[in-house]
């Protein structure tokens, strides 16, 4: 499904990817790891069309994909989510997920005006998967009102509403509690995973090993490893790149 | 209905048109320094095509409409890649480059043995559309007003649709719009047009109102008001930069205490609106309440 | 050749003042990252009290400078409360956006101050013109560029060879680290504009002098003038703003003669709008727009 050569990507005076080779495939879940400052949002900022990568090439279901603008690659069927967590604060949870299917039907200015006559299925489409995540009832809050985990599945049901092929999710349990990210591991588990190819960003290793069935490590920018999670974890460069030293007790 | 009270009305539906024309901007999330351009633009061009070529106000109306949209729509594709503090200052040079502009353009006809036209600094006197066919001052507020309702109308159903949403998307965050799947672009472009359409129908209202224009008139002051009336009044709703207005014409100008003050008062009002109300006084949470308290009205009706 | 020539040294002349209030502008926008649009009316604040006193009482020259500055000053402080200081660090266009307004509040001020459009400036002394070859040279013109030169040089020694000016640089490069290292950013940021203020205090006396008169056209001038030559050269860069001014004052020389009175402030703001549309980092300020286009595009 997504295949990507040679890529690299570089700002100024840093090398934020170096060579990186991965290939994805259709309902793989891929998980992305590696300490701080590896390059792992920056892979999925140039997979979605943030920066035209310096060098090497991305293609999504054999198509070439960068330099394309991001609008046309969301088109294509990819999805994200934000580490830093990106919703519409001041609009409704409602209008959130609505507002993200507008470009589906995207046939011009003037259905874009007018309201559309499949405005209810879209609606439906629209609660049945707040209901999923849980915030059917909240539906009419303000975004901003909502607490952190829940903002997250905001998002998560956001990026879902398109129905993407690939997913990339960047740390969709940051900021929780452990009970919390449990919740949120099922959550991805019932509804994300079985929909979707995904490549999952995380540092908690328990919901990394709990999701995904491939690993990829990145540090500094380069690929150091790939493999089963049980594989890679015992990985004494994956060891070293975390802990800093090649004994390692549970990441 | 008493002069004075007709004339403060008409005033507050022209000068709404160019409160509503920054509204959209800031509903995409710019500010925008420059709207007065449209104003202008407008005012010359319709007040040329009734008072030059003798077209009726309707048509002189849309006509400067068109050509003010047309012009906004070059300078939204100028402007796409700019963002806030840029796009706003870029937006002040266009305006008083197109305002210098007017200062110096001359084209004059001569029609029935005097010379009619925008003549540079010396203004377009002239346009005398509303007393050749003997329209009442009353009867051209209720032109005023009922083209408003018409915008407000437009703005009523832009905010169901979903084009609204997408303006909406656009002015909180547009990294996040485009990860949509929306062509931020395309968007952008549109709103700049629609917005030089509304105030581009306040300024050849206002030509017509006053019969008189000069480029003065469209300076920085015209445009930061109508930005400002939106700040006040709330950029939750489109009747937020109408509040604004009527706040200040209807209010500040009319309380004869405050007379000489009014810049004051009114600066003050807005810098303080600011640090506690920064998005106006019907932002886009009590506009929120506001619905959900009515809508829970009705279904306890029921 | 030798009208162009001449045009040249007037722009650089004039444009040495516009360089000075691009100076100010950068300050406070490198400092703070936002636009204070009010500088200009603060300056203009400054320089009717200043002729309030020439007016009223008949002062000397350097009392109506020193009251000129000192009112410079006490608009910069109000607007810094009021429109900086009491918004959030990152809300930096409610900021620019509160300071245009306050610019209505400082005009309508001075305005009830002197109620007539246009009142007189005292002169710092004769006016004597040089020529030089083909040249001429006014000895006012002089001065000012003279003088400018001095503050640019006194503006930057201030920023690389004090610790105030260590601590200004240290905020404008990182305000959340600079927090993290002692220093006091709110103190910083109000002796910046303080500076800032006074610098501006001079910069208008320097240039209604010369002009000999003042009309309450004078705010949004100097913030115009300002705001061309900083962003020509490019936003939060101190050469640039000097390039910047002199840029623009040539520019206007030029086109003052060659095209009319008309066109001169009509090719300033073409320029300007160019610049934005073409190259918004300005001709030297590269660096600083890519970074906020990477803020906005950071993920």
């Amino acid at each position: 499904m997504l295949k990507i050569d040679s890529l690299s990507q570089q700002f100024e005076a840093v090398n934020a990817l170096i060579d990186v080779d991965l290939e994805v495939s259709p309902g793989e879940v891929l998980g992305l790891i590696g300490p701080n400052g590896s390059g792992k949002t920056t892979l999925l900022n140039v997979i979605t069309g943030l920066y035209a990568p310096t060098q090497g090439e991305i293609f999504f279901q054999s198509q070439k994909i960068n330099g394309l603008k991001t609008y046309q690659i969301i088109h294509l069927g990819i999805s994200r989510t934000f580490q830093n967590l990106r919703i519409y604060g001041r609009m409704t949870v409602f209008n959130n997920i609505w507002g993200a299917q507008h470009s589906l039907s995207d046939r011009g200015i003037r259905r874009q005006f007018l309201m559309s006559r499949n405005q209810k299925k879209d609606r439906e489409k629209v609660n049945h998967l707040l209901d999923l995540v849980g915030l059917y009832e909240r539906r009419e809050w303000l975004a901003k009102q909502l607490p952190l985990p829940d903002q997250r599945r905001l998002e998560l049901a956001r990026a879902l509403i398109r129905a993407p092929q690939l997913l990339l999710l960047d740390e969709p349990a940051g900021g929780m509690t452990p009970k919390e990210t449990e919740a949120m591991a099922s959550l991805i588990q019932k509804i994300a995973i079985p929909g979707c190819t995904c490549i999952i960003i995380e540092h908690k290793m328990d919901m990394i090993t709990a999701l995904c069935n491939r690993l990829c490590v990145l540090n500094f920018g380069s690929k150091i490893a790939e493999g089963t999670p049980s594989e890679v974890l015992k990985n004494p460069l994956v060891l070293e790149a975390y802990l800093g030293y090649e004994e390692g007790a549970h990441a | 209905m008493d002069d004075y009270l007709v004339t403060v009305l008409s005033n507050i539906g022209m000068i709404s048109f160019i409160a509503l024309s920054c509204y959209l901007l800031f509903l995409i999330g710019e500010i925008s320094f420059g709207q007065q351009a449209f104003f202008a633009i407008s005012a010359y061009t319709s007040g040329m095509a009734t008072a030059m070529w003798g077209w009726p106000l309707w048509i002189g109306l849309l006509w400067g409409g068109g050509i003010a949209a047309i012009a906004a729509a070059l300078l939204g594709v100028m402007t796409f890649r700019l963002h806030s503090m840029y796009f706003s200052i870029a937006t002040l040079a266009f305006a008083e480059m197109i305002r210098l502009w007017f200062v110096i353009i001359t084209y004059q006809i001569e029609i029935e043995g005097e010379m009619v036209g925008p003549d540079g600094a010396e203004g377009f006197r002239g346009i005398r559309w509303v007393f050749e066919n003997n329209v009442t001052p009353l009867q051209y507020m209720g032109i005023i007003w009922g083209i408003l309702i018409a915008v407000l109308i437009f703005f009523l159903l832009l905010e169901r649709s979903r084009l609204g949403s997408i303006f909406r998307m656009l002015g909180e965050d547009g990294l996040l719009t485009e990860m949509q799947g929306l062509n931020v672009v395309r968007y952008r472009i549109l709103a700049s047009t629609f917005a030089g359409f509304i105030a581009g129908l306040g300024g050849g209202l206002y030509a017509h109102f006053a019969t008189y224009v000069e480029p003065q008139i469209f300076n920085v002051m015209l445009g930061v008001h109508g930005m400002a009336y939106g700040l006040i009044g709330g950029l939750g709703t489109a009747l937020g930069p109408l509040i604004g207005v009527t706040l200040d014409i209807g209010f500040l100008e009319s309380v004869r205490a405050i007379q000489g003050y009014r810049m004051i008062v009114f600066g003050g009002l807005v810098a303080i609106l600011i640090i506690f109300m920064p998005r106006g006084i019907l932002d886009e949470e009590r506009v929120n309440r506001i619905c959900l308290f009515w809508r829970r009205r009705f279904h306890a009706q029921d | 050749m030798v009208d162009f020539i001449q045009n040249c040294i007037d722009g650089v002349m004039f444009g040495s003042s516009y360089a000075l209030l691009a100076i100010g502008f950068t300050l406070i926008f490198g400092v703070m990252r936002r636009l204070n649009l009010s500088y200009g009316p603060s300056i203009m604040l400054g320089a009717f009290l200043g002729t309030y006193f020439y007016v009223q009482w008949d002062t000397g020259i350097l009392t109506v400078a020193a009251v000129t500055i000192a009112g410079t000053i006490l608009a910069g402080v109000y607007v810094e409360r009021l429109c900086f200081r009491a918004i959030r660090q990152k809300a930096t266009l409610a900021s620019m956006v509160s300071s245009f307004v306050i610019w209505m509040q400082l005009e309508e001020f001075s305005i009830i101050l002197l109620p007539e459009r246009t009142y007189p400036f005292p002169a710092l002394g004769s006016a004597y013109i040089f020529e030089i070859g083909p040249f001429f040279l006014r000895s006012e013109h002089l001065f000012m560029f003279l003088m400018a030169s001095f503050l640019v040089i006194v503006f930057h020694f201030m920023l690389y060879r004090t610790r105030f000016g260590l601590m200004v640089r240290a905020i404008s490069e990182n305000p959340e680290a600079a927090k993290f290292i002692g220093i006091h950013i709110n103190a910083v940021m109000f002796w910046a504009f303080v500076f800032v203020s006074a610098v501006g205090g001079v910069t208008g006396y320097l240039i209604l002098s010369t002009d000999q008169q003042i009309t309450p056209l004078f705010g949004l001038w100097a913030t115009f003038k300002g705001l061309v030559a900083m962003m020509l050269g490019g936003m939060g860069s101190l050469p640039g703003a000097i390039l910047g001014g002199l840029l623009l004052g040539v520019v206007e020389a030029q086109s003052l003669w060659y095209l009319g009175n008309d066109y001169k402030d009509l090719c300033a703001y073409f320029l300007l709008f160019l610049v934005l549309v073409l190259r918004p980092g300005g001709l030297l300020g590269k660096g600083l727009v890519e970074r906020e286009d990477l803020a906005f595009r950071r993920v």
